[in-house]
């Protein structure tokens, strides 16, 4: 059944179970989601962490012809001051004040529609929700019915509020939800030649290197939703399949296209590592019977990349690896084939769908440390100090306080992880870290964290969740 | 009525609480919100000048508040996430950080905070909400309540300390090169014998805050630090001195310190030693600025964007170093009117100006640049867009600053004021170099185009004329 019938998006808790609270070992992970449900857990002490309304900005930020406005408080419409790589983007903030959150906001949000109509011209209005707006429970449709006659141009309310889900990327699921229900093509008439390539969270650089394969391969493609236009998402509804890099973030929306418009979903791994990006472009060429071309691309760069590979570059190197569940079995394999020791990982969440990522991590030990949470840097740094780890590999920003437990940090956000380029890349940015390594061992560091908890069990705050 | 802000720069109350108890060596924040709100301020942050010293990111403890909290209260919750993190994270100081949600469901915070207070736990709160105001007004806020919670949960000594003062008003991220000014301000009343509270980055932390309390005077460098020098005038009879700015010339050096004499034990010799000694120091720039000035026009028209406290001392500058001509001020952080400050710069500020505006909404600044006929503009990278599509060079100098690693390089005293005269000189320098290149290439792109040839003295002619055209003009 497509979830498009629902006002708005589920949150990933409601749709799939997700689990954002665990601390334990590989075996106990899968023991506790293997059922038909996954019991909830909770954290007695957390850490601040992204939510679903900075995970929608994140992704509707980089669509070029739309324009955002934040409905909310003025620290929420500071969030526009994190886009530090495009002069061109602006957006609005209705700055809702004390009187507003008693009076309602609904005149500041006309007049921020009516301005970003009127000086920006864009094809699309999103209207941002935060926690103010929720909790007043302002009228936003009645703002919305009014001014796209008035004014003749496609606004959408993203229905965030950053306090109904534990996991961000049901911001991504709203943002899916909203531009499959008003932004594409409902009319299918003929399809086009070319593939949907869905990315939310992804850099440039991960995105021009997957680019660079289909251009190869001579596969016409349009990445959506992030690095697109709203012309683009309009055509979704047209392509010949869609694949996805990120399933866990990007499926829903390849599942949708597929289910409501025909769109079939070309289902992969992350193209990750050789494997992952082998097994990423043979699913893709075996789709579109272009398997001899593939084999011919992939032997080419494959024999290059092999010959430089260094398989003891990680020997005696001991790694945790901090990222999203589907990215966690090419990450971890690629460290253990470059003679690295896993020594634990983490993901943000695990739910119904992207458990089944679990079952692929059976060349890891059953023992190898688990934790699930967004962030949670001092169970991290718990495990840093128990397993003595080198090197923490995360895909993930903010993690910059784990530099004092001793670790070297790889971010993955910072350079190439994706394709055949992001094996190379990501091998010199091992050699660089066991460099800083060495380097580090000079620099005195102290730790905010007391060395009482680092002796405790990683999962002593998470507790069953008593409803 | 207030109106909606096209990409607003501030923050909230919440976020200036934030990165000001970031900065206090040994306090620690813990955010009473949901799980973003936080980290907005982090996002914003590390994409801007400086990486926060103490707990940062994702570290910053926060109940990560959710529905049910919203529906039922947030205070057990609250109540569980302090007494948890006391028990995790290394601090002398537990600050806890209200937010809209917190405010809007009305949770009983200080009664969580006197509970754990009454187990021994340094903590405090402070209530404001994001809604409440920008974050210039969260970094007042909070350094009034964590002061009012200090004689609570740390041994305060009553007795004065007549070479200790407290310095207020500069503000952590908002002012760029904070941490290079504090430095800078301590260097000054060091010199003469003083001590200094700064209470943020390198030199300062918790213990700064314990002896706010026996210091001879507070010295208020913004309007953003009048609430927490008038709360300790109030509760400890600490003098308060309001002071325009923040010195940018060894005049203005000597000028604070023969006023903070009045209150704190400084010997007149030593001030007088002092300040011959910055002097000789300045004036042997001051030739190698003013050989620059008659090298290049750097006498330019200017617009300036930023805090009122840095617009102000900027505006100073130019005027003594280069007799700029500054054609409007537009303060980000203030407002006109202002009923909850003494400080009222407006007459000051418009004897430097020609225009002075308030306003960080993008649209309006644009037409305020565009109606000044700048040649320069001081502001901050929300800037960068504009200097490109007005072709006027930008000098970054306000909040925020993307891709720039700020540590303890000043703008004010003696010596930051050089570093910041370093880089306006260098910065008209580049742009008129980077001019010239443009310039040659279109006359480059002009003869390639072999239009123009010299072929007389009457002038130049194009060599496309028809034969008509050519008799018509040499006729």
């Amino acid at each position: 059944m497509s979830f498009l019938e629902e006002r708005k998006a589920l949150t990933r808790e409601k749709r799939l179970m997700s689990l954002s609270h665990f601390n334990g070992n590989l075996e106990g992970l899968i023991d506790e989601t293997s059922g038909t449900e996954i019991k909830q857990r909770i954290r007695t002490f957390t850490q601040i962490h992204r939510d679903e309304t900075i995970a929608a900005f994140d992704v509707l930020s980089k669509i070029e012809d739309a324009f955002i406005i934040i409905n909310g408080a003025i620290g929420c419409g500071s969030l526009g001051l994190a886009v530090d790589d495009d002069k061109s983007f602006n957006w609005i903030a209705t700055d809702l004040n004390e009187r507003d959150t008693i009076l309602g906001g609904d005149d500041k949000l006309r007049e921020a529609v009516e301005r970003a109509y009127e000086e920006h011209h864009p094809k699309v209005i999103f209207i941002i929700g935060t926690p103010v707006v929720a909790i007043n429970n302002d009228d936003i449709n009645s703002v919305i019915l009014e001014l796209e006659d008035e004014l003749g141009v496609s606004i959408i309310s993203i229905y965030t509020d950053g306090f109904k889900s534990k996991t961000p990327v049901t911001g991504y699921d709203i943002v899916t939800h909203s531009l499959l229900k008003y932004v594409v093509k409902k009319e299918v008439t003929d399809r086009d030649d070319f593939i949907n390539i869905i990315s939310f969270s992804e850099g440039l650089q991960d995105v021009v290197e997957i680019s660079k394969i289909f251009k190869a391969l001579n596969i016409k493609f349009q990445v959506i939703p992030r690095f697109s236009s709203i012309e683009e998402i309009k055509k979704a509804s047209l392509a010949r399949a869609s694949v996805v890099l990120n399933p866990e973030e990007g499926e829903y929306l390849a599942k949708e296209l597929e289910e409501v418009f025909g769109v079939p979903y070309i289902s992969s791994e992350a193209p990750i590592g050789f494997r992952g990006t082998k097994n990423f472009i043979l699913k893709l060429a075996n789709f579109l019977r272009i398997e001899d071309d593939a084999i011919a691309y992939i032997d080419e760069i494959e024999n290059e990349l092999t010959a430089n590979f260094n398989n003891d570059l990680l020997t005696d190197k001991k790694i945790f690896v901090d990222a999203p569940l589907s990215k966690i079995p090419a990450l971890t394999r690629y460290i253990t084939n470059l003679g690295g020791e896993v020594v634990g990982f983490g993901s943000p969440f695990v739910d119904l769908e992207n458990r089944k990522q679990l079952k692929r991590l059976d060349f890891l030990k059953n023992s190898v440390s688990t934790i699930i949470g967004n962030g949670q840097l001092f169970e991290k740094a718990n495990e840093i100090s128990k397993d003595q780890v080198d090197i923490f590999v995360t895909d993930f920003e903010g993690y910059e306080d784990l530099g004092h437990e001793g670790v070297v940090i790889v971010n993955l956000r910072k350079q190439t992880s994706y394709g055949f380029a992001g094996v190379d890349k990501l091998s010199k940015a091992f050699t660089k870290a066991i460099r800083v390594l060495e380097n580090d061992k000079k620099i005195q560091k102290e730790s905010i964290y007391k060395p009482s908890w680092k002796k405790r069990s990683g999962n002593w705050y998470v507790k069953q969740e008593v409803s | 009525m207030s109106k909606v802000i096209e990409n607003p720069r501030s923050g909230c109350v919440l976020h200036g609480a934030l990165q000001t108890v970031q900065e206090i060596k040994g306090a620690i924040p813990v955010v009473h919100a949901n799980a973003g709100c936080g980290v907005i301020n982090q996002l914003v942050d590390s994409k801007s000048t400086s990486v926060a010293s103490g707990v940062s990111g994702v570290g910053i403890p926060g109940t990560v508040a959710q529905e049910r909290h919203v529906i039922f209260g947030g205070a057990s919750r609250l109540r569980e996430q302090i007494k948890n993190t006391a028990k995790i994270i290394n601090g002398e100081l537990f600050v806890i950080l209200n937010s809209c949600e917190s405010a809007m469901v009305g949770d009983d915070v200080d009664a969580m905070t006197r509970e754990i207070v009454e187990q021994g736990e340094p903590v405090v709160d402070t209530l404001g909400a994001g809604f409440n105001g920008n974050a210039y007004q969260g970094y007042e806020n909070v350094l009034v309540d964590i002061l009012k919670g200090i004689p609570g949960i740390k041994n305060v000594e009553e007795e004065k300390d007549t070479k200790l003062i407290n310095i207020f008003g500069i503000v952590p991220y908002k002012d760029v090169y904070w941490q290079g000014n504090l430095e800078e301000i301590k260097r000054i009343f060091e010199a003469v014998g003083l001590k200094v509270n700064l209470f943020f980055g390198t030199f300062g932390g918790v213990q700064d805050l314990v002896d706010a309390y026996k210091a001879s005077a507070s010295i208020v460098f913004s309007r953003w630090g009048e609430a927490p020098a008038k709360f300790l005038n109030d509760k400890a009879n600490i003098p308060v001195l309001n002071v325009d700015t923040l010195p940018v010339n060894v005049d203005e050096e000597e000028k604070l310190l023969r006023s903070v004499s009045q209150y704190a034990e400084v010997s007149e010799e030593d001030v007088d030693a002092f300040i011959e000694q910055e002097r000789d120091y300045q004036n042997s720039f001051i030739s190698q600025v003013v050989a620059a000035r008659n090298k290049n026009d750097l006498s330019k028209r200017v617009v300036i964007i930023g805090d009122e406290e840095q617009s102000y001392r900027y505006a100073k500058i130019l005027n003594d170093y280069f007799a700029a001509e500054v054609a409007s001020i537009v303060i980000v952080d203030a407002k006109a009117k202002d009923e909850l400050h003494e400080r009222n710069n407006s007459d000051i500020l418009n004897d430097l100006a020609e225009k002075v505006y308030y306003s960080q909404d993008k649209k309006e600044i644009e037409g305020i640049i565009k109606s000044s006929n700048a040649e320069l503009i001081l502001g901050s990278s929300l800037e960068k867009g504009l200097e490109e599509k007005l072709n006027i060079p930008l000098l970054e100098v306000s909040y925020p600053i993307y891709h720039s690693f700020i540590l303890n390089r000043a703008s004010v005293g003696t010596r930051g004021v050089l570093a910041f005269v370093e880089n306006y000189e260098s910065r008209i320098e580049k742009y008129e170099d980077a001019e010239k290149t443009s310039l040659i290439s279109s006359f480059k792109s002009l003869k390639a185009e072999d239009k123009w040839i010299d072929i007389s003295q009457r002038g130049i002619v194009s060599k496309d004329l028809s034969a008509s055209r050519r008799k018509q003009l040499y006729n």
